[in-house]
């Protein structure tokens, strides 16, 4: 379970919080806000990156910048926004940094390059990829971190990736909290938000105005409040419901 | 690059930086012909000459390996030695030592001892105006180095102009770079050891230098503990390039260029890439000593920091107009 209690972060004039907010194993948690709302700022507090100015992060019960180095990398992961694409490293050698403090393990290095179809590429350097494919090999860093009981905090994850590969990361992400993980995913498209997401913690100006099940926050009304757009149902031909933007402002 | 063949190259490198230590004991030159031969040198040459070749081939992977510590911490292919301000501390502390000797009347006053100073304090210096939340950040780093170094250079020309046209020279031509055939007993014993430490602690340390490439983001997740990463690079990068700037004087483009080498052979994995840095540093510092025993242009010997340079600036551009992923990091 990952708590953040009055959890406060400052980064020069902007101030984050303070926040309260649950995200529990099983479920697949959605970040979302306009930009600059305090979405990466959150992600990097909640994953270790940096420390919270005030309040906590606790993760099953510890504070999570009281754990040792190997420990929290054995318990949490993160896939930044922009992850460094200059790197001559190859991919094999990006996959295996994903156990830098944690035991050796083959299997879980050529699982992650199987499962991010990466073993024809796996001695490329990674510079030579394209932005999709290095996206790929830093998810596959991230999934040979992982064990199924990880937190995995990613930010815009599926933004370079083509529908395919877009939805097979969703299906991925949903495979680890239904096997016991935690996740938290910062995401830009609303709809696909809607229909992937299990709750959704909603930003604004470095608040928390909404943490949720996911179809309380993702309604059209309470998005067009704080996106300033207007937002609507659109009903398919399978009866399933998708979040469309609308034609104007709120 | 396969690893079989990355292990090829270190071999190959470490028997051609044998190779080239042997051919600097071997070749001599007749300095009133100015003709040169190959010959086990006599008694009375041969400590000289075991010291330039051992001195050369500390300062080349010293060099060398500082400049690879310093490319992954500061995230930067361009980085260098000379980007801490190291070369232009250990100037300034000389011509600062040459001058309060001058004016005070006092004799020629040792030269190791205040360049090692100045360039140490120019690291800590750089050290700590590059500090940002506590630990060492890459862009404010590299601008402390160049604050640094062109305060230090400017105030190198205020002392020369202070200074005795001969005293000047001296100062000039040791500002080029030499390979010295004499030293203080203790100062290849301690940058041999210093070396030895940073080339151990680069094998022990190899997966977090390699993590120091990712986004700080990515590389503090898998716990590569990047701050605390940096600052051992930048300490020991620091201390070696001081004690070689000390013994030998800046030598242009070693740290800059070696490091590349040494990538285009066995690519950029620590484990892989930190004997062969050193092994390229060193054939490049002995080689160029090696030929400017046989380059004769009639009024004394080059000295080799001229060759490094001439010889790295124009591989370096090639580099830079090669581009693509070897200029990556």
């Amino acid at each position: 379970m990952l708590r953040c209690e009055d959890m406060m972060v400052t980064r020069g004039d902007f101030t984050l919080g303070p926040i309260g907010v649950e995200a529990s194993p099983g479920e697949v948690t959605a970040v979302i806000g306009p930009n600059a709302s305090g979405k990466t700022t959150l992600l990097e507090a909640v994953a270790g990156i940096t420390g919270p100015s005030a309040g906590a992060v606790n993760l099953d019960g510890v504070d999570l910048h009281q754990r040792s180095v190997t420990d929290r990398a054995a318990c949490v992961a993160m896939l930044p926004q922009r992850p460094a694409s200059d790197l001559s490293l190859s991919v094999e050698r990006l996959v295996e940094l994903g156990r830098l403090r944690l035991s050796a393990s083959a299997e879980a290095i050529e699982a992650a390059l199987v499962a991010l179809d990466l073993t024809a590429i796996r001695q490329r350097p990674v510079c030579t990829l394209s932005v999709g494919q290095a996206q790929r090999a830093h998810l596959a860093r991230l999934w040979a971190q992982r064990n199924d009981s990880s937190l995995l905090v990613l930010d815009e994850p599926t933004a370079p990736l083509d529908h395919r590969w877009a939805d097979g990361v969703w299906d991925m992400l949903t495979l680890h909290a239904r096997s016991g993980g935690t996740v938290v995913v910062a995401v830009h498209d609303l709809a696909v938000a809607a229909d992937r997401a299990d709750r959704a913690w909603l930003l604004q100006d470095g608040s928390l105005i909404h943490a949720a099940i996911a179809c309380d926050v993702l309604q059209p009304d309470v998005l067009g409040a704080v996106f300033d757009t207007q937002f609507e149902w659109v009903t398919r031909r399978d009866g399933s419901r998708w979040l469309v933007k609308g034609s104007g402002t709120a | 690059m396969t690893r079989f063949g990355s292990r090829g190259w270190i071999i190959l490198l470490a028997v051609a930086v044998v190779a080239a230590m042997i051919l600097r004991l071997l070749i001599d030159r007749d300095p009133s012909t100015g003709d040169f031969s190959l010959a086990w040198p006599d008694a009375a040459w041969r400590g000289f000459r075991v010291t330039a070749a051992a001195a050369g081939a500390l300062i080349g992977g010293a060099l060398s390996l500082s400049g690879t510590l310093l490319q992954a911490s500061l995230r930067n292919p361009l980085a260098a030695p000379s980007v801490l301000g190291v070369s232009s501390g250990a100037g300034l502390g000389v011509m600062l030592a040459l001058y309060i000797a001058h004016v005070s009347g006092v004799g020629d006053p040792p030269w190791m001892p205040p360049a090692m100073l100045g360039a140490v304090l120019a690291v800590v210096l750089v050290l700590v105006l590059g500090r940002r939340d506590g630990w060492p950040d890459p862009v404010s780093t590299i601008l402390a180095g160049v604050i640094v170094a062109t305060m230090a250079g400017a105030g190198m020309v205020l002392l020369q102009g202070l200074v005795p046209e001969g005293l000047r020279g001296r100062f000039l031509s040791w500002a080029m770079g030499t390979i010295p055939e004499t030293l203080p007993a203790s100062a290849l014993p301690l940058l041999a050891t210093l070396l030895a430490v940073t080339v151990a602690w680069g094998f022990y340390a190899h997966g977090r230098l390699d993590a120091l490439l990712l986004d700080h983001a990515s590389a503090t997740s898998i716990g590569g503990s990047p701050g605390s990463t940096r600052l051992i690079c930048l300490v020991a990068a620091g201390i070696l390039t001081a004690v070689t700037v000390a013994i030998s004087g800046p030598l242009g483009f070693v740290g800059l260029v070696a490091p590349h080498v040494a990538r285009l052979l066995v690519g950029s994995r620590h484990l892989l890439l930190v004997p062969a840095a050193v092994l390229a540093g060193a054939i490049l510092v002995v080689g160029a000593d090696v030929l400017r025993q046989v380059i004769d242009l009639g009024n004394g010997r080059l000295p080799v920091g001229v060759l490094t340079t001439l010889a790295g600036g124009p591989f370096f551009l090639w580099l830079l107009r090669r581009g693509g992923r070897h200029a990556s990091m």
